[in-house]
């Protein structure tokens, strides 16, 4: 850590600080760390001035630091001893199967846990063999030079990847000398398509509109039903869905609203109300009541949204409104007659009987 | 490219990935976010170009536009602002492979926006030269009891550990 005592248009100056803000090697491997942000946990940080001004007789303030580097120390001496043992073991086994022929089927089975690559290339010595039946002097020919070639191939092979080889891998990770992800869940990398014109139509922004509805049927709340699903699972199911890059119209009820807008990347401008039943496209405010009227109950909400990621259109409604919308369930006329739809999916999570 | 992370906890340190936020056809790292006048901005590193990039998030944190170019003719890395005493100040490193430099540059105005918007080299630059221990920025600068402290990375995996090839610093008082 550097401290800047002095900085202006004219002048610059700094020394280092190592003592300000101590970094302890228990809570991760400093040497490795490239970038560190700092913040006090304290909104204001007066906490942690008041105890810097009373000498360290308040508690200790608190920062919360966001670093990168490696999760687990990286040990050269592991991944060494891995190497030689990976390549020992290997040698012996390829010596033996190679060496007695009659143990090859046991051979060729441990060996093929270990390297498929080993394996296939026995088969092809074991259908060269019967394909050809050679005299013993030249199988003995045959032996002494691929013995020495196979070590060398294995060697070669085993000590540049042994860290990352089908047997060595699994034992260098269990061992953590190689860094892994630290996030729980890393979920798919979504490239963004071109931005949405202003003004469009979401289903002119791109030429797959994709039509879901996500209601909750209670039925991780049945008890004579165990193994069903929660709500919260059909929840993270759909947050994959909708993580898709495409064109959406989705119907959901007033609680899963932000639950979209958080995976769409969308905010709410306004909400305006659209009679079911009618077309998907926007009605007058003379024609809404109308239809409000008619049907005093059977009106949802459309949200207009702004600044979304990815095109949505998100109806907040109900099922039954759903199926009073789309009667077959199965067809979304207007976005069928779209000649800029060129596909139209509907994914069902729960079809209705 | 840059992404985004989510948690409702960061003590818990339980992040999930969310989506890639920015992508470039050139090489995006160090996302600098910073808020100002109630907008959220990013200089992230972008070498390949030569320059120095700003961002702003027209949907925080899903999706940035390309602002300006703050500075150019170099290819910069790590670039970390800070507001002190009424203006901007620029943390960067020069990555000449074979002689890294730490630049700081200063604006006119506070205004990132603004037409007039000037960047000046600090007159004391290169305040180190060769020295990778001092040269490169490594993450927000901190301004604590109105003291500047900024975190320079122990070793430095990407550049040469070569010796110093100028006397430092490089201040004005020498």
């Amino acid at each position: 850590m550097h401290q800047v005592t002095q900085l202006t248009t004219t002048l610059f100056v700094e020394r280092e600080a190592t003592h300000v803000f101590p970094m302890e090697q228990h809570a991760w491997i400093s040497k490795r760390i490239q970038h560190i942000d700092m913040h006090p946990l304290s909104e204001l940080g007066e906490d942690i001035i008041a105890s810097y001004a009373s000498g360290g007789k308040m508690t200790p303030p608190k920062w919360i630091a966001a670093v990168d580097g490696n999760r687990y120390f990286y040990n050269p001496e592991t991944t060494f001893a891995i190497q030689v043992a990976t390549f020992m073991l290997v040698g012996v086994l390829s010596i033996w199967a190679i060496w007695y022929p009659h143990n090859y089927r046991l051979a060729r089975k441990c060996i093929a846990g270990i390297s498929l690559s080993l394996a296939d290339g026995l088969s092809l010595f074991r259908s060269w063999r019967h394909a050809t039946r050679p005299s013993r002097s030249a199988l003995r020919r045959i032996k002494k030079l691929i013995l020495p070639f196979a070590v060398i191939i294995v060697a070669l092979l085993y000590l540049w990847w042994a860290g990352l080889s089908i047997f060595g891998y699994p034992l260098c990770h269990s061992l953590q000398c190689i860094p892994t992800a630290s996030f729980d869940n890393s979920g798919p990398i979504i490239i963004p398509s071109a931005p949405i014109k202003e003004g469009s139509l979401h289903h002119e922004a791109c030429p797959i509109t994709v039509v879901v509805a996500l209601f909750d049927i209670g039925r991780g709340e049945n008890p004579d039903q165990e193994q069903m699903q929660s709500w919260d699972n059909y929840l993270s199911y759909f947050a994959t869905v909708l993580s898709v890059n495409s064109c959406y119209i989705v119907h959901v009820e007033q609680d899963t609203v932000d639950h979209v807008l958080r995976h769409r990347g969308c905010t709410v401008q306004s909400e305006t109300i659209i009679p079911l039943n009618s077309s998907l496209v926007f009605s007058g405010k003379a024609e809404e009541e109308r239809q409000r009227a008619r049907r005093p109950q059977g009106v949802s909400k459309h949200l207009i949204l702004k600044d979304c990621k990815y095109p949505t259109d998100l109806w907040v409604t109900s099922l039954r409104d759903l199926r009073d919308s789309y009667p077959n369930f199965h067809m979304i006329e207007n976005i069928l007659k779209d000649p800029k739809s060129r596909c139209v999916f509907l994914l069902c999570f729960d079809p209705p009987s | 490219m840059i992404a985004v992370a989510w948690t409702d906890n960061p003590l818990e340190n339980h992040w999930h990935y969310q989506q890639v936020v920015l992508e470039e056809e050139f090489y995006l790292a160090y996302p600098f976010v910073f808020h100002y006048m109630g907008e959220y901005f990013m200089i992230p590193s972008t070498r390949d170009t030569n320059s120095i990039r700003l961002y702003r998030a027209t949907l925080f944190p899903n999706r940035w536009t390309f602002v300006r170019t703050l500075v150019e003719g170099h290819p910069f890395v790590n670039t970390s602002p800070i507001l002190h005493e009424g203006r901007w100040w620029l943390f960067t490193l020069l990555d000449h492979n074979d002689n890294p430099q730490l630049i700081i540059f200063y604006s006119n105005t506070l205004d990132l926006l603004a037409e007039d918007l000037v960047w000046k080299p600090h007159p004391s630059c290169p305040c180190y030269s060769g020295d990778t221990k001092r040269t490169k920025p490594g993450g927000r600068p901190l301004i604590f009891d109105g003291v500047i402290y900024r975190y320079v990375p122990p070793v430095n995996f990407h550049l040469s550990q070569s010796p110093p090839k100028q006397p430092l610093p490089l201040t004005s008082e020498n």
